[in-house]
């Protein structure tokens, strides 16, 4: 399959892979090439640097997508960065309907903490922005990058670890077990109230007041979170909705991105297609043209020359070994990603 | 106070910068030197296991012949928590009722800052005089990469604030205070001679001064040999290449002095796949350029 018929298919794709690989760079190429097959396309980026942000043109502390390009006859690339806090905000309105509990929450310290320091606060927003802009319909295809992670299964997750918080069993627990006199208190093990007792001495009184407070305020995100967690993981096994395994060409990385394809196919989400990028540079694949090179230049070429050969073979190993229906390279280039030009002459190069 | 002479260096940098490498390179220079050293990588999967042959667990072992001073351990968070708790309860049977309790497993999944703190307290534990104490000259830790770092050295902190009183508080402020002691505890930061890893190092280090007082050595990875007479050579598209990765490499290189100046040390790339080839040239260049 070639890439065109790959993302015209597709109303979702998913860039995953581990740290450094260059996911956020590969979701922008992909989705200018998307653009230009005349798509209405948003991308979706997790952290990236200043830089790139400002490449693209995009606000780094806006949850509202910004137009990166478009054309006469009405396409456009769109571009929005995952802003934890002002989402985890956008929840509390929806889920809240109490004006006055929405500010005792966002004064509330473990909320603070929460927001921006909750694991996969920053996968869960992700997700949460996807869905929001998956059901608008706006877009033929929307792209999404994901926050580096050493387990492919981090990121669909997420939802679950919150919502396992905000279990009501969870809730209950910390409001009964704590309350002095309540009802409850006289249901409650005493296995419970010895892990109960642990907990205080770990962190003090005024900690599990702040916790019960919180507890308290955030019984009404249960319900929610379900549902948002059913919606999320219905969309991620749409035939239409793909995970893209991206990678780059060291030793390790490719290991790594072996073990992720593997992780992701037992839990059910198969691998259709890879990225390699950082593979070898234009010069490789052309004979050197002049014999009037000096010695040392000579030598330099050569040892180059056999280190890209031994990547080729490291590479090719790879492709025999991943499960991947199509795998795509991007050369190693020498610019920077550093303008939208550079963007839109890479994407010349995924074919 | 030069790096390798603190008691604890802490490595970061951008994702694909070569952390690792540097990290295990930096360790085993210091220890031909003498010291004893640990190198301690984080999370659910080793790296090091591709570079040495025996496996890296989160008992110390030392598993390069050629650098016998050297010892490996891979810490998770779970594994750090557990000791942690076990610290401030002393009761074993209370640290797994407490830790397996579902609700505390469900809070203690949601709250990374647990977790990073313990890897953390554990890193501190020789300094603080807690135990089980690490015995060490030296402990370099190969941490996570930037985003994940900051809010790794940030979590101490945070939990202080957040819990005030009790154990959890106080012994949060002491790791912060080992950790912002620049007698003790060193940073270094990984680059590569390009724009974007550039600029995120930049950044980094201005988060660092800021809310550190801190500045880290910076290591620039990867950078190439310059051949003489390159402006003399026909043009063709490996010599094209060459000049345009030198130019590049030249303004990084600058910019970075814009903001480091007296501790940047300057790695040389290695035409190398092999890991471990990697890691052996890295330490010939340290011992050449003498590193301190």
């Amino acid at each position: 399959m070639n890439i065109n018929e790959l993302l015209k298919s597709k109303k979702i794709i998913v860039c995953v892979g581990t740290g450094g690989v260059g996911k956020t760079t590969t979701s922008a190429i992909l989705s200018y090439k998307a653009y230009q097959q005349g798509l209405k396309v948003l991308v979706i980026t997790v952290d990236p640097s200043q830089r790139l942000a400002q490449a693209l043109g995009i606000d780094r502390s806006s949850s509202e997508p910004t137009e990166i390009e478009s054309d006469e006859s009405g396409h456009y690339l769109k571009g929005v960065v995952v802003h934890a806090p002002s989402i985890f905000d956008d929840f509390l309105k929806e889920t809240m309907p109490d004006e006055e509990k929405i500010e005792r929450m966002k004064k509330n310290r473990l909320y603070v903490q929460l927001k921006t320091r909750l694991s996969g606060s920053q996968e869960f927003t992700a997700l949460e922005l996807l869905h929001r802009n998956v059901i608008s319909e706006e877009y033929d295809l929307v792209v999404v990058d994901t926050p580096p992670a050493q387990n492919a299964i981090d990121f669909l997750e997420a939802p679950k670890k919150l919502h396992a918080l905000f279990d009501s069993s969870v809730t209950k627990w910390f409001l009964n077990t704590s309350s002095e006199t309540g009802f409850f208190k006289k249901l409650v093990a005493s296995g419970s109230e010895k892990v109960f007792s642990a907990l205080k001495t770990l962190t003090g009184q005024e900690f599990i007041s702040e916790l019960q407070e919180f507890f308290q305020l955030a019984q009404s995100w249960q319900h929610h979170l379900s549902q948002r967690m059913v919606a999320v993981q219905k969309m991620m096994t749409r035939e239409d909705a793909l995970f893209l395994l991206v990678t780059s060409a060291s030793t390790a990385k490719l290991n790594e991105a072996l073990a992720f394809e593997k992780e992701l196919k037992r839990e059910g989400y198969p691998m259709e297609a890879a990225i390699v990028n950082k593979t070898y540079p234009d010069w490789f694949h052309q004979e050197l043209k002049t014999e009037k090179y000096s010695e040392n230049l000579l030598a330099q070429h050569k040892e180059m020359k056999k280190f890209y050969q031994q990547r080729e073979s490291i590479i090719e190993n790879f492709v025999n070994r991943s499960d991947s229906e199509a795998t795509f390279k991007l050369p190693e280039f020498d610019q920077d990603v550093s303008r939208l030009e550079v963007i839109k002459n890479f994407s010349s190069y995924l074919t | 106070m030069d790096l390798l002479n603190k008691k604890i260096v802490i490595i970061t940098g951008k994702g694909g910068v070569g952390k690792s490498l540097i990290s295990l390179a930096l360790a085993a220079y210091a220890s031909k030197k003498g010291k004893k050293v640990l190198l301690a990588e984080l999370g659910e999967r080793s790296y090091f296991e591709h570079v040495t042959t025996g496996p890296v667990g989160f008992e110390p072992s030392a598993p390069f012949v050629e650098w016998p001073n050297l010892s490996l351990a891979r810490w998770t968070g779970q594994k750090c928590l557990k000791e942690y708790v076990q610290h401030i309860l002393k009761v074993s049977s209370l640290v797994s009722l407490f830790l397996e309790h579902p609700v505390m497993k469900a809070f203690i999944n949601a709250a990374p800052a647990l977790s990073d703190v313990s890897i953390l307290g554990k890193l501190t534990s020789g300094e603080r005089d807690v135990r089980p104490q690490l015995n060490y000259d030296l402990v370099i830790l190969d941490a996570f990469s930037t985003g994940h770092f900051l809010s790794m050295i940030r979590a101490p902190k945070g939990l202080a604030e957040a819990i005030r009183v009790g154990p959890m508080g106080s012994q949060s402020r002491e790791i912060h205070k080992v950790l912002t002691d620049s007698e003790v505890c060193g940073f270094g930061v990984v680059t590569l001679p390009e724009e974007l890893p550039v600029q995120e190092a930049k950044e980094l280090v201005g988060t660092l001064k800021e809310e550190w007082s801190v500045l880290p050595d910076i290591f620039c990875n990867q950078v190439y040999p310059s051949p003489p007479n390159l402006d003399a050579a026909t043009d063709d598209a490996f010599v094209e290449s060459l000049k345009l990765r030198l130019a590049k490499q030249e303004s990084a290189l600058k910019q970075i002095r814009t903001f480091q100046q007296d501790r940047l040390t300057v790695v040389p790339m290695v035409f190398e796949q092999s890991p471990l080839e990697v890691a052996r040239a890295l330490v010939e260049s340290f011992e050449a350029n003498e590193y301190k």
